[in-house]
């Protein structure tokens, strides 16, 4: 749910709702503005630029900046400064290669873990996904998919696992290397997610690694890796998994 | 309406939303590009396009501050975001279904049209056809400079923002038939920032005919309410803007427009958020970037357009919360005085939870008038103070939008309603049940967004009262309907307001001595 009306303006935030430090504002905006694809990949920063675009001092962003270094989102070098991620191929491989086993052992846990509510949980956001699918509702479908990963991950009630996941940087890599002109949903998306489903009802910790791997191993596939062809165009979400 | 729809530009085609009876089409575009040479300039029409379009996802947003909030939406930013988005119910183009035109909030620096809050899925099912959009917004939608006013027809320049929403109502006029609109039944409405243009694009001649109805959701103000000046009503005059125009792009290392025109939008974000300048007699400021009394798509501010009838005469629907612009629930007390003073954001009205810093503000904002206020909002601890405080702030508004209804209809024909949003429910805030800015949105909307939050039936049952009173508005000017409690038009004898949320029906705007002080203090103020 997006407040921006109500905590901005002419109003007063609620206390303890924008207690965050300016330095967690200036984080997350920016993260969230890295992920969201609107800068090219290789695009260089300059704090000027970045201490105007947040109202805050150099000294805060400059914290902000090495922060977001350290996890992967932009880089730093001398000479070229502070630049989005551009990942390439080998190092998307690397990324993709250990979603699959991180996620898939997530999914192995859920099917041990999950709650009546968290699976009653996942069954709403794939009867979501067979709707949005059905209409023809592709934004839609896409925050379903994420829902239904998250919602997997939190599942499986297992916290070094999750925190591993929560590193991996592969929207960054799906932004980078999305097949815009595939079909979207990608065929065989929501069976692959109805599988995963069925193994964490059933309670078959085999069958979700299983599961899980192979649908994240046939959203790889479908990216531009092959070719090391990258596509940097900006479009309305079209990632799925 | 599953077959395509042809607009001006080309063939459009929607998809179901979750009510199957409803189809929307996201993401239309309304203009041209506003890039490279098009940069400050009025919108120009869209390049059309062959074949069928698929409006099936939202257009990027315009260029802001980024936020994690904004983050849920996961759509890119880009200067290329002027697209709207229509719900109809319709099933062919022959329907003449009223028109509801949304214009989002966020101080003229924030927001966007496909915010889930304002999905028109809901009044759609009740019969009207909603429009969202985005518009420009910050420097790219309101920077004037010297350079930009010479090189205009009009010698004006920083409205870039209200144009687009003008460009839109043209596009509403010419397309909306074919949605199943009609273009003869308009009402525009909008909250904070969008209900400040509501009240601008009210005076507009470049709108005059474009719409019929109006709705502004906090706030419109009288004109000599010294509020208007930091509220999202707030204008500047041609002179400071584009001397400001002159320093944000003295920051950017560039003197002249073509310049300024090269540089990538990343480099145009930020600036000032708060116009500092602006004497409003207390600690809230208004944005930077805003709209200009350019003499052109504004001829004039309020006073002068009011005194003189040069307003569009149409249904005014206008109204104000009862937690907002510095007022908060008593309950609230504790929590703004452990607040870290690092939350809050430069320019937002004060919260006063200490008597001193009450007592203070009272002789700064009404000098000669301030003991006679104190006596009349009394408070001798620091808890009164807030109480005494919430309540002169909340009495403020009602009678200043009361008085501006009588101003408004000096001149005009068409009746004025007011209200006073009063639900508070627990779905909304994190830790206390407020009716606080914008909190009336999810509830006229009837979406009650997002889905998976607590809300009871009295939340229901408020949304469903609102929703038919709103999609009552739009059809008719008349909010009235069968089995809604009477809501009567605003007349200068009553000097009353209704009620709205936690109650319905009308209630007095302010106890008569309290009343009384408030006249004679805008009487003393400057007109604006």
């Amino acid at each position: 749910m997006i407040m921006m009306d109500s905590s901005e303006y002419d109003d007063v935030a609620e206390p303890g709702r924008n207690s965050r430090t300016r330095q967690d504002q200036a984080y997350e905006g920016l993260r969230s503005l890295l992920l969201s694809g609107s800068i090219e990949p290789d695009t260089r920063l300059t704090e000027a630029d970045l201490t105007r675009m947040f109202n805050v001092s150099r000294s805060t962003m400059r914290a902000v900046l090495v922060r977001l270094v350290q996890e992967g989102f932009v880089t730093s070098e001398v000479n070229r400064g502070v630049r989005t991620r551009s990942f390439t191929v080998e190092e998307a491989l690397d990324i993709l290669e250990a979603r699959e086993t991180l996620e898939s052992a997530l999914a192995g846990k859920a099917a041990e873990r999950a709650t009546d509510e968290e699976i009653e949980a996942l069954r709403r956001i794939l009867d979501e996904m067979v709707d949005c699918k059905a209409r023809g509702d592709q934004a839609a479908y896409s925050q379903c998919n994420r829902r239904f990963h998250q919602q997997v991950k939190e599942a499986a009630h297992q916290r070094t696992l999750a925190r591993a996941y929560d590193t991996l940087l592969y929207p960054l890599v799906m932004r980078q290397y999305r097949n815009l002109s595939a079909r979207h949903p990608r065929g065989g998306s929501l069976e692959e997610h109805q599988a995963i489903l069925m193994a964490i009802v059933t309670r078959n910790p085999d069958a979700a690694v299983a599961a899980m791997r192979h649908h994240v191993a046939s959203a790889r596939r479908a990216l531009l890796l092959q070719t090391g062809e990258s596509t940097s165009e900006q479009n309305t979400d079209r990632e799925t998994t | 309406m599953r077959q395509p729809v042809a607009t001006e530009a080309g063939l459009v085609e929607g998809i179901p939303s979750r009510d199957r009876s409803v189809t929307v089409f996201r993401g239309i575009p309304y203009a041209a590009p506003p890039v490279g040479g098009l940069r400050w300039r009025p919108p120009r029409p869209p390049e059309p396009w062959e074949g069928v379009r698929t409006a099936g996802a939202f257009g990027p947003i315009c260029p802001q501050p980024p936020s994690s909030e904004l983050a849920g939406l996961d759509l890119p930013m880009s200067e290329d975001c002027l697209t709207l988005n229509v719900w109809t119910g319709a099933a062919s183009p022959g329907e003449r279904r009223p028109v509801l035109v949304w214009i989002h909030g966020g101080g003229f620096r924030l927001g966007t049209g496909a915010d889930p809050r304002h999905d028109g899925a809901n009044l759609a099912r009740k019969g009207l056809v909603v429009v969202t959009f985005n518009y420009r917004l910050g420097a790219f939608g309101f920077l004037a400079t010297a350079e930009l006013s010479a090189e205009s027809p009009h010698g004006a320049s920083g409205n870039y923002g209200l144009l687009d929403c003008i460009a839109v109502l043209h596009w509403v006029r010419r397309n909306i038939a074919a949605f199943g609109g009609d273009p003869d039944r308009v009402t525009i409405a909008g909250q904070s920032a969008g209900a400040g243009t509501v009240n601008f694009l009210a005076m507009s001649p470049l709108a005059a005919g474009l719409f019929r109805r109006a709705i502004a959701q906090s706030h419109a103000r009288h004109s000599r309410d010294p509020e208007l000046r930091y509220l999202s009503t707030s204008y500047r005059l041609p002179h400071d803007a584009e001397q400001a125009g002159a320093a944000f792009a003295k920051e950017r290392g560039t003197r002249t427009l073509a310049k300024l025109r090269e540089l990538p939008w990343q480099k145009l974000m930020g600036g000032a958020a708060v116009d500092t300048a602006v004497h409003t007699g207390g600690s809230g400021k208004p944005p930077l970037f805003r709209p200009v009394v350019d003499g052109w798509v504004l001829p004039a501010g309020y006073a002068e357009t009011y005194a003189a009838g040069l307003q569009n005469d149409v249904d005014y629907l206008a109204g104000n919360n009862l937690d907002e612009t510095g007022a908060v629930p008593d309950d609230m007390y504790e929590a703004y005085r452990s607040e870290s003073p690092r939350s809050r954001r430069p320019g937002m009205p004060a919260v006063y939870v200490t008597l001193d810093g009450f007592v203070a503000a009272a002789h700064e904002k009404f000098g000669p008038m301030a003991e006679e206020f104190l006596a009349l909002y009394p408070a001798a601890t620091d808890r009164e103070a807030l109480r005494a405080s919430s309540a002169a702030i909340r009495d403020n508004a009602r009678v200043s939008t009361c008085l501006w209804a009588a101003e408004w209809s000096r001149h005009t024909t068409r009746p004025v309603r007011t209200y006073f949003w009063t639900h508070r429910s627990a779905a909304q805030g994190r830790n206390f049940r407020r009716a606080s800015h914008g909190s009336e949105i999810d509830f006229v909307f009837g979406n009650l967004a997002p889905q998976d939050a607590e809300w009871t039936a009295e939340d229901r049952e408020v949304a469903e009262t609102m929703s038919a009173y709103w999609a009552n508005f739009v059809a008719s000017g008349d909010p009235n309907g069968p089995g809604l409690p009477h809501w009567p038009a605003c007349t200068a004898e009553a000097e009353a307001v209704m009620e709205v949320g936690g109650g319905f029906g009308p209630i007095p705007v302010a106890d008569p001595p309290r009343l009384a002080f408030w006249k004679r203090f805008f009487q003393a103020q400057e007109p604006w």
